[in-house]
């Protein structure tokens, strides 16, 4: 009977407050830190948005008409400064905008280098500006 | 058998039975028509005769002919005990005589020949002599018809006159087609000198025709009903109904005959009705179907802006070169002077479509131009090039293109290194080897030709050294138009994250994607 009573005082030992407290810790800040990652993602995506958005229909550039690219816009959007376009745009992120042909390929528009956005991002080993 | 009295009346009925009755009542009947076969005779040689009873001297005897029948009546009834009797009689032109002496031959006989005078023969008869050996309860008696000699109840006693009164018709001898119905003077009988009956004593009955009682059913197919009911005159089919006889279609005709009735507005040997093309349908179709829609077909391309191929060339409206136009105009420089020579393209996007050349006069005409939307180019080596753009020609029409005023050539010096004229930003393969444009090869300055530098356009001559694997494209680059390998765009950004996305839009006739990357 003494025996029992050991074991069973050995099992309740095992789930005591500490380690009760230890994995709660544990669990919350798995949540926090996935849900921090993907807020994070989901923010970029709603700048991507915005971007898309705003560069389209937008007031200060519109660099579609019907759906058809204006070089006019692109070289406008090109000499804009790039914190003042992200000022323009409302965005925290940084970004990159360029173009493809069918095959994937860059594609040079006008005068444009290579792309319209941060030094940060990078297009083929090159800066995007 | 109580409740039949009249059975009672035959005692010898009451000891057979049933069976033997029938049997018996069949004999009877073999009998009787065994006896009637003088009737049969009379009937068989006087049909169709009309008779009148006359006497010896051609007067009227139905007087006595109505006394002989009672006569006769009386015989049967048992009133008066028969004798021999003969009886000759005058039939169209032919003396014949019927003389019997057994009392049931001579009633049969003779009532038979009655029966047959008054509904058969409506008495056509003759009564030359009418003889009777003595009668009991009468003497001898000697009827003699119509010669006034030994009528016997004209000279009887205790007689007193009695008109006679005519019976009610009797039942038609037909039920359609014509028959006859007779009465007789019997209602009562004329005796003792009384007057007969006047009128007629048959008359025709049941005269409509047969064939109404069976028209109008059970004979389609323009038949008609004879009168024995049967179906004449029926055509192959039924008015109105359709088939396809092989891919030839036919209506029933009111005759009742097959009729060719299908539509072949096509040619091809099977009517629209037959399985054939639903394009089928009307006259001058085409049996393609264009979107779903039955078009129909027309020489030409008719109508160049209703989406439709109307002469099923396999073109639609701007593409059928039914809708082409013509481009003219005149190239002049800023002179006012003609230029001779002048190159004229018209391009869709950076394809060049057609290409003239200037006449002395400065004049270009350009025929043959699918209807649509342009760029047009007006070049010469010594002039910087002039472009319109987006000149609409309309369908089948003409329009006019000039490069004067604002839009004339100015002369100088037009390539640059580039290869693009300075005016228009556009590639031009004439600036090969002109002011350091230089391109990489003759494939690479055919597909520049009129493009904008940076554009991509399809490498097909496969330069093992710079391209060894094949999968090559030639980039109108800056500068000089050159080769290049293509590459995969390959974005890197020092932050962990990148969302990239893409849009597609239209840039100088092709479809490019603006792609935005965000990366944090």
């Amino acid at each position: 009977m003494a025996k029992k009573k050991n074991q069973a005082t050995k099992k309740r030992e095992w789930f005591n407050f500490n380690t009760a407290i230890t994995l709660l810790v544990i669990l919350a800040l798995f949540v926090i830190l996935k849900q921090s990652l993907t807020s994070e993602v989901i923010s970029l995506e709603e700048e991507g948005k915005i971007i898309l958005d705003k560069l389209t229909n937008g007031k200060e550039i519109r660099l579609l008409n019907s759906n058809v690219l204006v070089e006019k816009e692109v070289n406008k959007l090109d000499q804009m400064d790039y914190e003042e376009v992200k000022s323009m745009l409302g965005i925290k992120n940084d970004f990159c905008i360029y173009f493809e042909d069918a095959n994937e390929n860059v594609m040079k528009i006008d005068d444009i280098n290579l792309g319209i956005g941060s030094s940060k991002i990078y297009i083929n080993g090159e800066p995007c500006k | 058998m109580e409740n039949c009295p009249y059975l009672a009346q035959f005692p010898l009925i009451k000891v057979v039975n049933m069976k033997n009755y029938i049997a018996i009542s069949i004999i009877t009947i073999l009998g009787l028509l065994l006896f009637s076969e003088p009737i049969i005779a009379v009937h068989q040689d006087y049909e169709n005769i009309e008779m009148t009873v006359t006497d010896l001297d051609g007067n009227n005897a139905d007087a006595e002919y109505d006394e002989l029948m009672q006569e006769l009546a009386d015989t049967m009834s048992g009133a008066i005990e028969p004798r021999e009797v003969s009886f000759s009689f005058n039939v169209a032109g032919s003396l014949e005589t019927v003389s019997v002496a057994q009392p049931q031959t001579m009633m049969n006989a003779v009532a038979g020949i009655m029966y047959e005078m008054n509904t058969q023969f409506n008495r056509d008869v003759t009564i030359i002599t009418t003889t009777s050996p003595e009668i009991a309860g009468r003497g001898t008696t000697t009827i003699t018809g119509g010669n006034g000699n030994g009528d016997d109840y004209d000279d009887e006693p205790s007689c007193s006159p009695r008109n006679g009164g005519w019976s009610g018709w009797s039942s038609c001898s037909v039920t359609c087609g014509g028959g006859t119905q007779t009465r007789s003077c019997n209602n009562p009988s004329r005796s003792c000198g009384g007057s007969p009956c006047s009128g007629p004593s048959s008359q025709s009955c049941n005269t409509q025709s047969c064939c109404d009682a069976n028209m109008g059913s059970g004979c389609g197919n323009c038949g008609t009903v004879a009168c024995d009911s049967s179906c004449t005159g029926q055509g192959v089919c039924s008015p109105g109904s359709t088939q396809c006889s092989g891919s030839t279609y036919q209506t029933c005709t009111s005759s009742c005959s097959w009729s060719n009735s299908g539509t072949d507005s096509d040619g091809d040997g099977v009517d629209q009705q037959c399985q054939d093309s639903t394009c089928d349908n009307a006259p001058g179709v085409c049996d393609t179907l264009v979107d779903g829609k039955c078009i129909a077909k027309t020489s030409t391309e008719s109508a160049c802006t209703d989406n439709l191929d109307n002469d099923c060339d396999g073109s639609i409206d701007c593409v059928d070169t039914d809708c082409a136009g013509t481009i003219l105009g005149n190239v002049k420089n800023t002179n006012n002077e003609n230029i001779d020579n002048a190159r004229i393209d018209t391009l869709k996007g950076s394809t060049i479509q057609h290409t003239e050349y200037t006449q002395p006069s400065g004049n270009y005409q350009i025929n043959n131009v699918l209807c649509g939307t342009y760029n047009i180019i007006a070049s010469e080596p010594s002039y910087i090039s002039s472009t319109k753009t987006n000149v609409n020609l309309p369908p089948q029409s003409s329009i006019t293109v000039d490069f004067t005023g604002n839009d004339a050539l100015v002369s100088g010096s037009t390539c640059e290194d580039d290869c693009t004229y300075s005016g228009d930003n556009i590639i031009h393969e004439e600036c090969n080897n002109v002011n350091g444009c230089t391109f990489y090869d003759a494939t690479a300055m055919e597909v520049c030709n009129f493009a904008q530098p940076g554009w991509i356009r399809d490498y097909n001559n496969i330069d093992p050294v710079n391209c060894p694997d094949g999968n090559c494209v030639i980039e109108c680059a800056d500068g000089i138009p050159e080769m290049r390998v293509g590459v995969k765009a390959s974005i890197t950004c020092k932050k962990e994250n990148t969302i990239k996305l893409t849009k597609v839009i239209a840039y100088q006739g092709k479809l490019v994607k603006l792609i935005v990357i965000t990366c944090g």
